[in-house]
């Protein structure tokens, strides 16, 4: 009819009539909360990892390649290796034997020549120098620490690294580590930490270990609630040690005696706090406020700290009493049971120093899947060093390792909806097994570290809606590159994964590009 | 006219790798000069302030996520808003179609904001990121992870569908 907008004439419409609309100081402030826990999160605790190199007094020793293992893959949802690239990675390469050499040198020179001008200074370095004298890398404080998750009912989850690690069932137990993700669902779930020290997990929740430290008497214990509920007790907390659960937006510090709950809603806008038994430091945007027994708050960003009388008898102690007991000693044995063996990665950090993002990965998943017990680095498996009783390599009888061969998507495609993917075994699937489709990011173990598309399934061609997946699996499944291959599982208990089939190729998944206009852009 | 001009453009490497290594200084610092900005384009991108204030947290935490792989090649606004533009997909894809349908049908009177809500959201966010924001074809392209061609497409055919709106809205120019 009339004549058709010209470029201008948008500009004008647009300009007139979307005036720019003001931030709320409330909701600034609460995002503020929000994204600076989620950065004291992500990245600081890989800080953790170094703080205790440079905290390191101790003379320098071998890390066992299990416990190196360990604090590798507790490192929060970007891979620990992309940290160790950065942090290390002058060291690891080409640079390295040189430097290496080169360093020793100058310490020995420096320890013959000048003894006496080697005051007590190592333990503010970076941890290239301990107190023996020889250039090492660093060296840690203490042992990875690991909680002990048992599960009351229903399942639980662990996320390492930013994959599944695995589900625990109805009485399973695992460890978990800084660094470690823990949602339950339907279930509840126990986390016993040191001595004195726990918390029980309500169903629908979602936490993550952020430090789990101990040098000497002092022991630190921070756990991040997400969403969810959490009870605690801290009946041990030595002087000087801390035990603290973070919250999108308030943080609660516990002093020895005290019992407390902390709950935050899926919207993660506020937290509550109740203490059953002694006190509690909480802390919000600044403002700090103790809470004594009998005493709550709600911490909503942009309001005072204020604290009130949880409603006389019968209503809080229902909320805040500690369920049936289950002893404490069952949990911690050396024994635990679990119904999934979080079997670490191994070879993460000694990957192959290409910087190429995409064509190195293609090939089988290099040395990490050798199952023979074998090899040079890691002198007698396991046994005497492990503090994790649970892990031993299973020197299977090595079959013929199985493969397949990947027919759709090509490599290097993009998608972000719907897609099929298709593959063609070499092979004959056993009685009691099944394929499982998976992605993980280049960098990662697919076997211990890959995250399932779908159900284990014995078809060999599946169609994943990856948007719903997106939607399910929150930050697991983000924009981005993956790789994607298929692994082996037991059909009786998928969280039994016997073997990676080999072959991988790069799906970018990205939101962007399908909506509506799917298929060469033109709308509809 | 183009309203993130007003932000300062850290994007040099320094200010980058303070982010990653998650310098809280260096993360404040955006936060104060982004919240604001991404807000405004979430306002008028999703249908209420509700969803905008949640989008904006969930865009933030995505920010933390995503950096790590971001290395500077696109602006460093390009890269909050394809993250923010994100959010909206994510939205429009959690209620699909019924939603605009039925606005469609229903507000036909509620100015040119409830007529850009008339519209498809791919339409809606890449004229409001070209028109709105003043960002080029190029940069819109990269946000919503399109070619230069499929984004002026997506304009010219946003631009009719939007004076068509205003049309049945009973709107001028």
């Amino acid at each position: 009819m009339s004549e058709q907008f010209s470029e201008q004439d948008i500009q004008n419409l647009f300009q007139q009539h979307l005036p720019p609309v003001e931030l709320p100081p409330e909701l600034a402030s609460a995002v503020r909360a929000r994204v600076m826990d989620e950065v004291a999160m992500t990245f600081k605790a890989e800080d953790v990892f170094v703080q205790a190199t440079q905290q390191s007094r101790q003379p320098s020793t071998v890390l066992d390649s299990r416990r190196r293992t360990a604090q590798r893959s507790s490192a929060p949802r970007r891979s620990f290796v992309d940290t160790l690239n950065e942090r290390f990675g002058w060291w690891r390469f080409a640079t390295g034997l040189a430097l290496a050499g080169a360093t020793a040198a100058i310490v020995l020179l420096l320890v013959l020549a000048l003894p006496g001008i080697l005051p007590d200074s190592g333990s503010e370095t970076t941890g290239t120098t301990a107190s023996s004298g020889a250039a090492v890398l660093p060296v840690e404080s203490a042992p990875a620490e690991a909680a002990q998750v048992t599960v009351e009912g229903g399942t639980a989850t662990i996320l390492r690294a930013g994959a599944v690690l695995g589900d625990i069932g109805p009485g399973g137990s695992a460890e978990l580590y800084p660094g470690d993700g823990l949602v339950t669902l339907s279930g509840n779930a126990v986390i016993d930490y040191f001595d004195g020290q726990r918390t029980y997990l309500g169903a629908d929740s979602r936490v993550e270990l952020l430090v789990l430290t101990r040098d000497g008497e002092v022991t630190n214990t921070s756990l991040m609630l997400h969403f969810g509920e959490a009870r605690n007790e801290v009946n041990t907390l030595g002087p000087n040690s801390r035990f603290e659960i973070k919250t999108p937006v308030a943080v609660a510090r516990a002093s020895a005696g005290s019992a407390f709950t902390v709950s935050v809603p899926s919207s993660k806008e506020q937290a509550q706090l109740q203490v059953a038994a002694g006190a509690v430091d909480v802390e919000m945007e600044g403002n700090a406020l103790t809470l004594t027994a009998g005493q709550q708050v709600a911490a909503v960003p942009g309001q005072p700290l204020a604290a009130q009388d949880i409603e006389p008898a019968g209503g809080q102690s229902v909320a805040i009493a500690p369920p049936t007991e289950t002893p404490v000693t069952e949990v911690l044995t050396p024994t635990p049971v679990p119904t999934y063996t979080p079997v670490p990665p191994t070879e993460a950090p000694t990957e192959p120093p290409t910087a190429e993002p995409v064509a190195t990965n293609t090939a089988a998943p290099t040395a990490t899947n050798t199952p023979e017990p074998t090899a040079t680095d890691t002198p007698a498996p396991t046994a005497t060093h492990t503090p994790l009783p649970t892990f031993t390599p299973t020197p299977t009888d090595t079959p013929e390792p199985r493969t397949v061969r990947l027919i759709v998507p090509q490599n290097g495609v993009s998608g972000g909806k719907e897609e099929v993917f298709q593959w063609e075994p070499d092979f004959q699937l056993g009685e009691d097994e099944a394929y499982e489709l998976i992605f993980w990011k280049p960098g990662q173990d697919p076997l211990t570290q890959g995250f399932g598309l779908a159900l284990p399934t014995t078809q060999t061609r599946l169609t994943v809606d990856l948007q719903a997946l997106d939607n399910r699996l929150g930050g697991l499944l983000d924009p981005g590159e993956y790789l994607w291959g298929v692994r082996l599982v037991r059909k009786s208990n998928p969280n039994e994964r016997l073997e990676f089939l080999g072959a991988s190729r790069l799906f970018t998944y990205t939101t962007a590009i399908t909506d509506g206009a799917a298929g060469g852009g033109s709308g509809e | 006219m183009n309203q993130y001009a007003a932000v300062p453009l850290r994007t040099d490497t320094q200010y980058l790798s303070q982010l990653k290594q998650g310098d809280e200084n260096a993360w404040m610092q955006l936060l104060q000069d982004w919240q604001e900005p991404l807000y405004r384009y979430l306002c008028y991108a999703l249908p209420d302030d509700e969803q905008a204030q949640q989008a904006l947290g969930d865009t933030m935490e995505a920010v933390i996520r995503a950096l790590p792989q971001y290395d500077g090649s696109v602006p460093l606004h390009s890269f909050l808003y394809s993250l923010a533009a994100q959010r909206v997909i994510f939205y429009y894809r959690k209620r699909r179609t019924g939603q605009y349908r039925r606005q469609r049908n229903g507000s036909e009177s509620g100015g040119f904001k409830a007529v850009l809500h008339m519209l498809p959201q791919r339409y809606r966010q890449a004229l409001l990121l070209r028109y709105h924001l003043g960002l080029s074809v190029t940069e819109v392209a990269q946000i919503l992870g399109k070619s230069p061609q499929e984004t002026e497409t997506l304009l010219t055919q946003g631009g009719r569908q939007l004076q068509d709106a205003m049309g049945s809205a009973g709107l001028q120019l």
